[in-house]
């Protein structure tokens, strides 16, 4: 096992371990962040299924989704901290066992709510999983170039896990039980659980000083009611009562959270990172890209499933060639930021994401055929590609090493935010329009009529795409 | 406009936006490119 003697020598460096080792143990993190990114959006195909099985409501199937995003985001600072504390591979290793025994518990669910709950359960092994995973990446690369590759690999894994979620989901309700999109984390997890054992090793911050238990409670309340209130949104109004309640409530416990850090001497999240602008405007710069990627993403699904009248699978499918694009473009980030820096490549990956949005928003309005958004759809991947590594590069790179966890978190909370926001945005812009759709999908499936009304399609379909095909 | 083209202009306008802020904001470069003093300091403890 690497890092064997360590028991006998805290001095062993990371560094010590063999270059071969150090890029197994990569693929061992990188199939970690993408089985976990993955239930992202792997669910949303199977919503359909779960109404005539389970016979969810529109407001359950809210909840199956939410509970997993509002857990995973509440969590990852406290993943990140607790990482960082008491030992990165323990807790990657700890956070891949709840989520394999959360997707155990979700798939043999018998009833809604024990699915919720056991999504909890999974949203919270994934809080612990990613952090760990990036800052084990961070640890592991100490030559720039070779973590700049590295970072970009395992970056490009999150962009790859959230195009192939749907297409995934969809093959396997092809062929199997519901249960199956979870129970197909269950052999993933373990190859990775025991390829972490043998290959991946162990770091913390031995400087780390107490816990800070008001920090962890405050940035749970004010993350989850902040995912919350977002997710809620579309569907609610974004003047609802609660929505409102919600999001000022979540600004409050996190005003209150960042004068607890301000003021503690042991703070979970050290509010001097934000000073740096490699931090903050690289985080910045996620939240906003990961905005573009996740609202073309749901556009693009409604315009092939409702107006080209395709199946979830069909509409996953003609979403590939984005992933491709992504999966091709993200190795060669690392590279082209040597050449021009990281500054001129966050912004040439910002301005795709643009330019693709911008093409497919040109055409949309007259599109009939698919080929009419393949060039918006490419360009958005190329951004994407672009920008993730790279950012993600700047964040973890400009915390320190022993900190490395919770900068980790912090990238983590920055896509989710990005991601959440996108949807809710664009998914309320859209509302209008695909509201009739989603109304006679509902009817046809049983649904009450009422909490429709007005609802705009939620993350990724998740309000129930009708497939035609 | 249709909805569509409204959202999608909204999404490449955050986007759009982002550009901005990040040829205003962010630095040329990851400073770690070179030598970071502070990083080659072993801050890690490592155990089995």
């Amino acid at each position: 096992m690497v890092n064997s003697a360590g028991a006998a020598g805290p001095a062993l460096r990371l560094s010590a371990v063999p270059r071969r080792h150090r890029w197994a143990a990569l693929v061992v993190l990188c199939a970690s962040a993408l089985i976990v990114n993955v239930d992202n959006t792997i669910l949303n195909v199977a919503l359909p299924v779960l109404v005539r099985k389970l016979a969810a409501t529109s407001s359950e199937l809210q909840w199956i989704v939410d509970s997993y995003a509002m857990v995973f985001a509440g969590l990852l600072l406290v993943g990140g901290s607790l990482a960082d504390r008491f030992g990165r591979k323990r807790f990657f290793l700890i956070g891949l066992g709840v989520f394999a025994g959360g997707s155990v518990g979700t798939a043999f669910s018998g009833s809604v709510d024990l699915l919720i709950a056991w999504r909890a359960v999974m949203g919270a092994g994934a809080a612990l999983t990613i952090p760990a995973s990036l800052s084990i990446v961070n640890d592991l690369f100490r030559d720039p170039a070779e973590r700049a590759l590295a970072i970009g690999a395992w970056a490009a894994t999150i962009g790859l896990g959230i195009a192939i979620g749907p297409i995934a989901g969809g093959l396997l309700l092809a062929r199997f039980w519901w249960g199956s999109i979870f129970l197909v984390n269950v052999p993933i997890v373990a190859a990775a659980f025991t390829g972490a054992l043998l290959l991946v090793p162990d770091s913390k911050n031995p400087a780390a000083g107490r816990p800070d238990p008001w920090g962890a409670v405050l940035s749970i309340a004010g993350l989850g009611l902040l995912l919350w209130a977002i997710i809620e949104a579309p569907a609610s109004g974004w003047g609802s009562g609660k929505v409102v309640a919600a999001g000022l409530a979540s600004l409050a416990v996190l005003g209150a959270f960042v004068g607890w850090e301000a003021r503690s001497h042991h703070p979970m999240l050290k509010l001097g990172f934000f000073a740096d602008r490699r931090f903050s405007v690289a985080a910045a710069a996620e939240v906003l890209g990961v905005f573009g990627l996740l609202g073309a993403l749901f556009v693009l699904t409604q315009f092939l499933q409702f107006d080209l009248g395709l199946s979830p699978l069909a509409a996953g499918l003609r979403i590939l060639p984005m992933a491709a694009v992504l999966g091709v473009s993200a190795p060669l980030s690392p590279l082209l930021g040597r050449v021009i820096g990281l500054k001129f490549t966050v912004a040439c990956g910002l301005a795709a994401v643009a330019g693709g949005l911008w093409q497919v928003s040109a055409v949309s309005a007259a599109a009939t055929t698919y080929a009419d958004v393949v060039p918006g759809l490419l360009l958005v991947g190329l951004g994407a590609g672009l920008l993730l590594p790279t950012a993600t590069n700047s964040v973890v790179g400009s915390v320190p090493q022993g900190d490395s966890g919770t900068g980790s978190a912090s990238n983590a909370v920055a896509l989710q935010v990005g991601g959440a926001l996108g949807v809710a945005v664009i998914g309320s812009v859209l509302s209008t329009r695909y509201q009739d759709h989603m109304r006679a999908a509902l009817a046809g499936r049983h649904l009450p009529a009422a909490p429709v009304q007005g609802a705009p399609p939620a993350p990724c379909s998740r309000r129930l795409p009708a497939p035609r095909s | 406009m249709s909805g569509n083209e409204i959202a999608l202009a909204v999404g490449a306008a955050v986007a759009l936006g982002g550009v901005v802020l990040v040829l205003a904001r962010l630095p040329l470069r990851v400073s770690r490119d070179a030598p970071d003093p502070q990083r080659q300091t072993p801050a890690i403890g490592t155990r089995s």
